[in-house]
């Protein structure tokens, strides 16, 4: 039987750090692929999530038991992504976001695409959306990425941000439009290739 | 000629006139605005707005197609694939988590360190002890003075229907004795003789009452009613008083 959440953090909290090192296995590639989703560069990504777990670590203790770990988790994984979006338009860094709003097409940091000819329609679609979906701002992006790529309910999601529901739907509702005008005909292809 | 060089050229030119923006009507305006509780699961959208939607929708080219492109985008979105580790994160991590813990503390330190928390540990259950005793005292006086309260209306009660009773016992004598003195003076006193007997008839009579077992029943009738209304009144004071917190 697989050894709970919960049991796993009391265990850490108790001193035993091959626990942590479970959690850590059990949760990294969803706090990575969050990460990714939000900042849009597997570095970046990487950096986040180290930080996330030590944050996570040192904050252990006022982890409530009855709660979920993963959610936890997201709420400070989600809130190191803003500060370090934020730090990043602060130092002048040319964002995704200001590259958008100069009117220009965000340049492709990803290391597994490669030429555009290459990809199937579907794929390059795919593509344009990861694109897309890293220009959104910041609260509308979290909205979307935990919504439609994590799976997670309205109400998940206002518990990780803190925020009314209400505004939880506000924000996947603009999110979602800023994406579709971004998009345009790319979405008249569907996923299935039809 | 040159009219037409100049049409040519302009033929040529990006055209970067404002398109007109299409005019929808305004059935169109609130389909898309309902459009995304249709490919939401939690919207709570009713059977009946979702048909009228899906009617619009079948009928008007526009509509459907921005119903296409919105559906494709969630799809497209929840068909992203997860991205794979490019490495595992948990070994660095514990590196950096064991550069992070103090120097191994001496064994003379970590038994003081223990004793100072067993000392706090003591304290604080003293404390919390003494809280909860506290706290059950209150909640006993809580109970106990409405039940004290209530007793003492019904001895009030008691006691005033008794000293009613005696009252008019001793009016009763009183008002016998001045007949009976006043019988040796025939004339003078005849009033005085009239309103003593009148007086005798009026407190014996609620005397007789009072001491009869129906009305003594009726006054315990009406102890209980007072009482019970009196509980009543008690309990309404202790819901307010827990609704307010």
């Amino acid at each position: 039987m697989e050894i709970t959440d919960s049991d796993l953090v009391r265990q850490t909290l108790s001193g035993q750090t091959t626990s942590y090192d479970c959690l850590m296995k059990r949760y990294q590639k969803q706090v990575y692929n969050l990460a990714y989703r939000m900042l849009g560069n597997f570095e970046d990504a990487g950096d986040l999530t180290q930080d996330t777990f030590i944050r996570a670590y040192s904050a252990l203790a006022s982890f409530r038991q009855d709660a979920s770990f993963i959610t936890w988790l997201y709420k400070i994984a989600s809130n190191l992504c803003i500060d370090h979006i934020r730090s990043r338009r602060s130092r002048g860094a040319l964002s995704l976001d200001k590259e958008i709003e100069e009117g220009r097409e965000p340049s492709s940091g990803t290391p597994r695409s490669s030429e555009p000819e290459a990809l199937s329609l579907v794929h390059a679609t795919q593509e344009a959306v990861q694109k897309a979906v890293t220009t959104l701002p910041e609260d509308y992006r979290l909205a979307v990425v935990m919504r439609h790529l994590h799976g997670m309910s309205v109400e998940e999601i206002a518990n990780v941000l803190d925020k009314p529901q209400g505004t939880v739907k506000t924000h996947l509702f603009r999110g979602r439009a800023l994406l579709k005008d971004r998009l345009g005909a790319l979405l008249d292809i569907s996923p299935d290739g039809k | 000629m040159e009219n037409r060089h100049e049409h040519e050229r302009h033929s040529n030119l990006p055209q970067y006139s404002h398109e007109a923006k299409p005019v929808f009507s305004e059935q169109c305006l609130k389909t898309r605005e309902k459009m995304e509780d249709l490919l939401e699961p939690e919207s709570g959208i009713s059977q009946q707005v979702a048909i009228g939607l899906n009617a619009h929708i079948a009928a008007c080219s526009s509509c459907a197609q921005e119903y296409r492109r919105m559906r494709n985008l969630i799809l497209h979105l929840e068909q992203l694939p997860l991205v794979e580790l490019p490495t595992d994160y948990s070994i660095p991590v514990s590196r950096k988590l064991r550069e992070m813990q103090p120097a191994a503390e001496t064994e003379k330190e970590s038994q003081a360190k223990l004793v100072k928390a067993a000392r706090r540990a003591e304290v604080i259950q003293s404390q919390q002890q003494s809280k909860q005793n506290l706290e059950s005292v209150v909640q006993a006086t809580k109970k106990i003075v409405p039940l004290l309260f209530l007793c003492f209306m019904a001895l009030c009660m008691a006691a005033g229907r008794q000293y009613i009773l005696l009252s008019l016992k001793q009016g009763t004598a009183a008002s016998a004795n001045v007949t009976s003195s006043m019988q040796s003076i025939p004339i003078a006193g005849l009033g005085t003789w009239l309103i003593a007997h009148i007086s005798i008839l009026l407190l014996h009579a609620p005397e007789e009452l009072l001491s009869t077992p129906t009305v003594m029943f009726g006054g315990l009738i009406l102890d209980i009613i007072l009482f019970s209304a009196a509980v009543f009144w008690v309990l309404r004071y202790k819901s307010i008083n827990n609704s307010l917190g």
